[in-house]
């Protein structure tokens, strides 16, 4: 992949005075339009891609249209029975959303509307740490991979040792601490000590109060930890490419190093850059549910698709419509996402070779 | 030799009729109206569109072309070796066997055995992770039942004949080990371990440089004489074809456009695209001037023209050439063929390679007094020239969009060489032509 | 090769103490130690808070407190907890309780996933491709946590409950034996033609096979009986031959056969011995196995003295296993549940098979989580190589040389593919070691996640870097045997 457009012509028209105007070409296309071209003739990738795009849909402006808030509580008697029929295990009245489609949690909170928030909350904070660790993952990796020598040495025995620090470790402390470092109380309020399990007082968790922005943290700390295996894949890639001849060509034409990374470097790492993007999206959601899991997640007065899931594990036996509908939000949208990077990756390689069979 | 229990006949096999075991009359292989189609995702792509020769047993055929006229991908039709979408149809006979579209049973049978095929690039077609008499001793145990040590004998042995230094410790090295040349000498060696009866050479010397290129050729005919073996030549490389082939087919657009003897085509080509693959080889004579290569490309196999495909390219072309595609022709010379409606005018041109000039060049040069008196037709050569492809350093450019005015510059550098003749051909002659 | 190993876990010192440096403060950091002791009511509540702090070294500045422990792990001492018990004890029984987690969801993530990898490849685009794609990216994306609990569900408790009174309806054998039917007919290649046949026969076994097996109550109480184990080793044996040379190589098949039958004899011989074998004799039956193996294949192979040698070890291990599973399931009293909880039955009395049985049906469903994750990791992984290496000249080569189509795949396709997902053997090995943190949660195994996530919540540095210590040791010897393997397989590198 060069990175002026190629170009795919068929050979020359015939300048033959008399006679036949033969049409002996195939139309130009530029790289984009191959790539474009590749990725929708992938048909789950597409598929996906329409399907995510209604979850998104309906999570964010289903949920301004429905008619409960998911705070609010009380609702009807705790844990009802969801009321969308149509499914085998209620006695089918046909088809029809009901009143409580979800049905009603402990709380008797509508779980419909629970269950949108919580996929609001997981989207956000998943594309926030999956572009933010990309980023942060490709920036370090590309000055590594370009500039070698002890720049590289450097960041890269960061990176080992950040590699060896679990997750769990950092969103503790920064679940825990967050409060006490200066600057970040300002925005999380005082003192945020959280203790899981079955402490008795139940003190704040991060950002109880300023509700976006806990989620923010959570992503951040996501993202502290995902940049640190793209910068290894970014690296091998600015490693091999800066070798290519062209590069030595164009440099060999005088051309400056910002030059030469812009635009010839980066156009050939894009490609895998993206793909990672869409593995680190999926990766962040099943993160954040380890995370929640093990109550170093979202704050206790909100909600993810992790949280959800992981509150009502016990439910399961008993309520099991508390347990199934936010895993199935949370398979659907990483799995589409997933697709969507299988698709990419298939139209980004240039050696695809799709035989009709 | 003696320990080697091979069912086969041992190596030394000589023809009776003579040393240099000449090309017997006997046809090995018989290839009728081969056609292979790839569907794709822009439709049909019709890579070979009907090809028919004949192989003879101890003969060299060599086959010609461009990059994509379908040469490599009719001879892996025949021993089953392209991806299944594609399409075949016609027939190939090997000794009466059919090849094409046959149970992979019975082509395993004949691969390596009887029919050995040696490919391009000798860097990726062995095995990283084998040593190279692994690899050649396990062609040996695929046709044969003997036991691990003679078959590494076998492969040693073979590994001197192609003429490798110490074949013995050879054997046992990785391929990355090798140079290029000894690796190609390394496949041919495992293309003749078996003896087989024809060997497909296909582009065997185009990834390696010159002087190995010719040590490569050398290595093929000593071995085909020592096996016995006839051998299909496969290349863009005209020069290639000179020195070994028997018969030659020039193939363009998938189909065979000229057929005949080495001789017969080299001197007295009768289709004006070996003319210009002629023309376009740098000789001794033509030091000093530019190169004349043929302009334009080849069409697109997607959708090939009802007419002959060279049309485009072809400085002899007339309207009639567009209206149907040529057959083979037979010409004034005996088993010389030409898929040309106009090979007869050919006949008239004592240089067919000069056709490929421009017509300016030649005028200017006092060759031809127009350029038509060249190629005979009623139009100037200038506006039948195409659109020249811009990979192709070509300094008159002006003359092919048809403007007849002459870069000033290119004449002035060119006059000193263009006068002198491509041919030693007497000039009066042309003039005496003229239609 | 030891001093690569050495060498590397030498070079790898300095990376170690920087990150358990790094640890140990984020740790102390984290949360207040002492929060449990303070605020404590009644008139010792300022004194048990210095004794705390005393007792928990708080005075101490952390650096200090680094260094001893420092110098206590190279004496194998990993300190003390927060409640005064030894962390080393602690850490040596979770670590072989996790380590058995995480070695067999590794191995049957590995293995299972090659195999489906290379058939993916050699049948690209077909249904059984397309399948097992779907399956791999669902897999893939699943929380570890929401597999887990649902094995738990579906896995156990549904199923307990089936088992207290197992029968197979018609409809189920029916369904059963379609999927059956439908599985191999995909595994088969070709025309629909050659599908069929193969997928009437393999389905009306399987649905015969589940109503034989129902009629003889044979769910409750499972065993093979001699005559079918003869089968199945004759099978084994066929499968080993196949495995290392084409069926017309008959010498090979003949020694693959041979092991495996004679295999199946020396179980019927010793018979008693393994009522109640001890883990050594086990071992040394494994050696004779192998050795009778590679025997038979030498003496029977003729020209093909190695593949039959390969053959013959293959498939005397695969009897190997045959028996134990029988004696396994044998051991399958009426009655026994999929256990959810633990890894074993505490204080479990009974037979050596029984015994097993127990720690197996402990162990099945939280490996088998963690191991549908990685698994569909490596079949993509080994699927993308196959396909690269199956296009690549020198597979054309093989097959112009006139190679059967088993070891153009095997021998040259695989062989070269394998190089690259070497890998990622380290790396899907570390995913595997952090959702093992949460299975343990899920099914309330005592290993070391339990004892990272319990420091953590105590604010107790000790177990955490115990357990840091641990994983990155293993890690490291795990990329130097990956490495070493890289060698072995591609001597490009061995080169430099």
């Amino acid at each position: 992949m060069s990175s002026t457009p190629l170009i795919e012509v068929g050979p020359g028209t015939t300048g033959l005075g008399s006679g036949a105007e033969r049409e002996f070409t195939v139309e130009a296309r530029t790289q984009w339009s191959l790539i474009r071209r590749r990725f929708f003739s992938h048909r789950l990738a597409v598929g996906s891609m329409i399907l995510l795009l209604a979850v998104v849909l309906v999570a964010f402006v289903g949920a301004a249209l429905w008619k409960y808030e998911y705070t609010a509580t009380a609702l009807g008697p705790g844990s009802t029975r969801p009321t969308f029929d149509g499914i085998p295990w209620l006695d089918g009245d046909g088809v029809m959303l009901g009143e409580h489609p979800f049905g009603l949690d402990n709380a008797g909170r509508d779980y419909f509307a629970t269950t949108l928030r919580g996929t609001q909350q997981s989207i956000i904070i998943a594309l926030f740490a999956g572009i933010l660790g990309t980023f942060i993952g490709t920036v370090v990796g590309a000055i590594a991979g370009f500039y070698r020598g002890w720049v590289d040495n450097v960041l890269m025995r960061i990176v080992d040792v950040g590699l060896t620090i679990p997750l769990l470790l950092l969103a503790a402390v920064i679940a825990r601490r967050s409060g006490d470092i200066p600057g970040l109380s300002w925005f999380f309020g005082e003192n945020s000590i959280l203790l899981f399990g079955s402490e008795p007082d139940n003190v704040p968790v991060i950002g109880d109060y300023f509700g976006p922005n806990s989620i923010i943290l959570l992503a951040i700390v996501i993202a502290m930890v995902s940049w640190l295996s793209i910068s290894r894949v970014v690296r091998g890639e600015f490693l091999s490419l800066r070798e290519k001849e062209y590069v030595e060509a164009a440099r060999a034409l005088g051309a400056s190093n910002g030059r030469i990374i812009r635009k010839h470097i980066l156009p050939n790492v894009v490609g895998t850059v993206i793909v990672n993007v869409t593995l680190l999206i999926s990766a962040a959601i099943l993160i954040e549910t380890a995370l929640s899991f093990l109550g170093l997640g979202v704050s206790t007065s909100d909600f993810s698709l992790g949280k959800l899931v992981s509150d009502n594990d016990n439910a399961f036996t008993t309520r099991p419509w508390l347990f199934w509908w936010p895993g199935l939000f949370i398979l659907t949208i990483s799995l589409c996402i997933n697709f969507i990077g299988d698709g990419l990756r298939d139209a980004f390689d240039p050696r695809q070779t799709r035989e009709r069979r | 030799m003696s320990e080697s229990h091979l069912e086969e006949v041992p190596l030394e096999r000589v023809d009776e009729a003579s040393p240099d075991a000449a090309p017997s009359a006997e046809p090995l292989l018989v290839v009728d109206n081969l056609e292979v189609r790839f569907p794709t995702d822009d439709g049909e792509v019709q890579a070979v569109r009907g090809i028919s020769y004949e192989v003879r047993e101890r003969e060299v055929m060599g086959i010609v072309g461009e990059s994509g006229c379908g040469k490599s991908v009719s001879s892996m039709a025949m021993l089953g070796l392209l991806p299944s979408t594609a399409k075949i149809s016609g027939s190939a006979k090997f000794r009466g066997q059919e090849l094409l579209n046959a149970p992979d049973r019975e082509l395993r049978a004949l691969r390596g055995l009887k029919v050995a095929m040696i490919f391009q690039d000798p860097m990726t077609s062995m095995n990283p992770v084998y040593t190279v008499g692994k690899q050649l001793a396990e062609a040996v145990r695929a046709h044969h039942e003997v036991s691990h040590k003679v078959a590494k004998n076998r492969a040693i042995e073979m590994l001197e004949l192609v003429g490798i230094p110490q074949p013995k410790s050879r054997a046992d090295s990785y391929p990355h080990e090798f140079s290029g040349g000894m690796r190609q000498r390394a496949m041919i060696a495992m293309a003749i371990i078996n003896n087989p009866d024809l060997i497909i050479a296909d582009e065997p010397t185009t990834a390696l440089d010159v002087t190995v290129q010719a040590q490569i050729l050398e290595t093929l005919e000593s071995v085909k004489d020592e096996v016995g073996a006839a051998i299909i030549l496969i290349t863009h490389d005209l020069g290639v074809i000179a020195g070994m082939a028997d018969r030659v087919k020039v193939m363009y657009a998938g189909r065979i456009v000229e057929s005949g003897t080495a001789e017969q085509i080299f001197d007295t080509p009768r289709m004006p695209y070996s003319a210009g693959l002629l023309g376009s080889i740098p000789s001794m004579d033509s030091s000093g001037t530019l190169l004349t290569p043929i302009a334009g490309t080849p069409p697109s196999l997607l959708d090939p023209p009802d007419g002959c495909p060279f049309v485009p390219r072809c400085p002899l072309a007339v309207p009639e050439c567009d209206q149907s595609e040529p057959g083979l022709h037979q010409t004034e010379q005996p088993r010389h063929e030409a898929a040309c409606w106009r090979w007869e005018h050919l006949l008239t041109v004592d240089d067919p390679r000069l056709l490929f000039r421009t017509g300016n060049e030649l005028v200017d040069a006092g060759i031809v007094d127009s350029e038509a008196a060249l190629t005979g037709g009623d139009q100037p050569v200038a506006t039948e020239r195409p659109v020249a492809d811009t990979t192709v350093p070509h300094e008159s450019t002006a003359d092919e969009l048809g403007i007849n005015e002459p870069a000033a510059v290119d004449r002035a550098t060119d006059t000193t060489v263009s006068h002198e003749p491509a041919t030693d051909e007497p000039m009066p002659d042309e003039t005496e032509r003229r239609s | 090769m030891f001093f690569f190993i050495l060498r590397r876990l030498l070079v790898s010192i300095p990376l170690l103490i920087v990150s358990t440096l790094l640890v140990f403060w984020l740790v102390t950091v984290s949360g207040d130690a002492l929060a449990p002791f303070r605020n404590r009511p009644g008139p010792n509540g300022a004194q048990i808070l210095a004794q705390a702090r005393q007792r928990l070294q708080l005075d101490v500045p952390f650096i200090e407190r680094y260094w001893e422990w420092l110098k206590g792990v190279v004496r194998l001492d990993f300190g003390t907890k927060a409640n005064g018990q030894q962390v080393y004890p602690i850490l040596k029984d979770s670590m072989i309780t996790t380590m058995r987690l995480v070695l067999l969801a590794t191995v049957l993530s590995i293995v299972i996933g090659l195999v489906i990898g290379i058939i993916s490849a050699v049948r690209q685009y077909s249904i059984f491709d397309y399948g097992t794609t779907f399956a791999s990216f669902l897999f893939f994306s699943l929380p570890v946590f929401w597999l887990a609990v649902l094995l738990k569900q579906f896995g156990a408790i549904e199923l307990n409950n089936y088992l207290v009174s197992p029968t197979v309806s018609v409809t189920a054998a029916i369904v059963v034996g379609l999927i059956v039917g439908g599985l191999a007919g995909a595994l088969t290649g070709g025309s629909w033609r050659r599908r069929l046949p193969v997928f009437g026969v393999a389905a009306t076994a399987a649905v015969a096979l589940i109503l034989i097996a129902d009629a003889t109550d044979w769910i409750a109480n499972p065993g093979i009986s001699a005559p079918v184990l003869a089968v199945f080793a004759a099978g084994a044996g066929v499968l080993s031959a196949m495995a290392f040379a084409p069926l017309s190589k008959s010498k090979v098949l003949i020694a693959g056969v041979a092991a495996a039958l004679v295999g199946f004899g020396a179980s019927l011989l010793f018979d008693s011995w393994l009522e109640e074998p001890s883990w050594w004799m086990l071992l040394q039956l494994l050696a004779m196995s192998l050795a009778v193996g590679v025997v038979i294949g030498l003496a029977v192979g003729g020209f093909d003295r190695a593949a039959a040698a390969r053959a013959g070890v293959m498939a005397t291990i695969l009897v190997g296993m045959l028996v134990m599973f029988d004696r396994f399931i044998s051991a399958w009293t009426p009655g026994r549940t999929i256990a959810t909880v633990g890894p074993q039955t505490p204080n479990l009395s009974g037979t050596f098979w029984e015994r097993m049985v127990d720690y197996a049906s402990h162990q099945v469903l939280p490996s088998l989580a963690l191991a549908l994750i990685g698994l569909a990791t490596f079949a993509r992984f080994t699927r993308a190589s196959m396909l690269e290496t199956m296009n690549s000249d020198y597979v054309r080569t093989a097959r112009a040389k006139g190679l059967p189509a088993t070891q153009v795949v095997l021998r040259h396709g695989f062989r070269t593919a394998l190089i690259p997902v070497m890998t990622i053997i380290t790396l899907s090995f570390a995913t595997v070691i952090e959702g093992a943190v949460i299975t343990e949660n899920v099914f309330s195994w005592r290993g070391m996640g339990t004892l990272f996530v319990n420091g953590l919540r105590e604010v107790d540095p000790y177990p955490v870097m115990a357990f840091l210590v641990v994983v990155s040791v293993v890690i490291v010897v795990m990329n130097a045997i990956t490495d070493t393997l890289y060698a072995y397989l591609d001597p490009r590198i061995r080169s430099e």
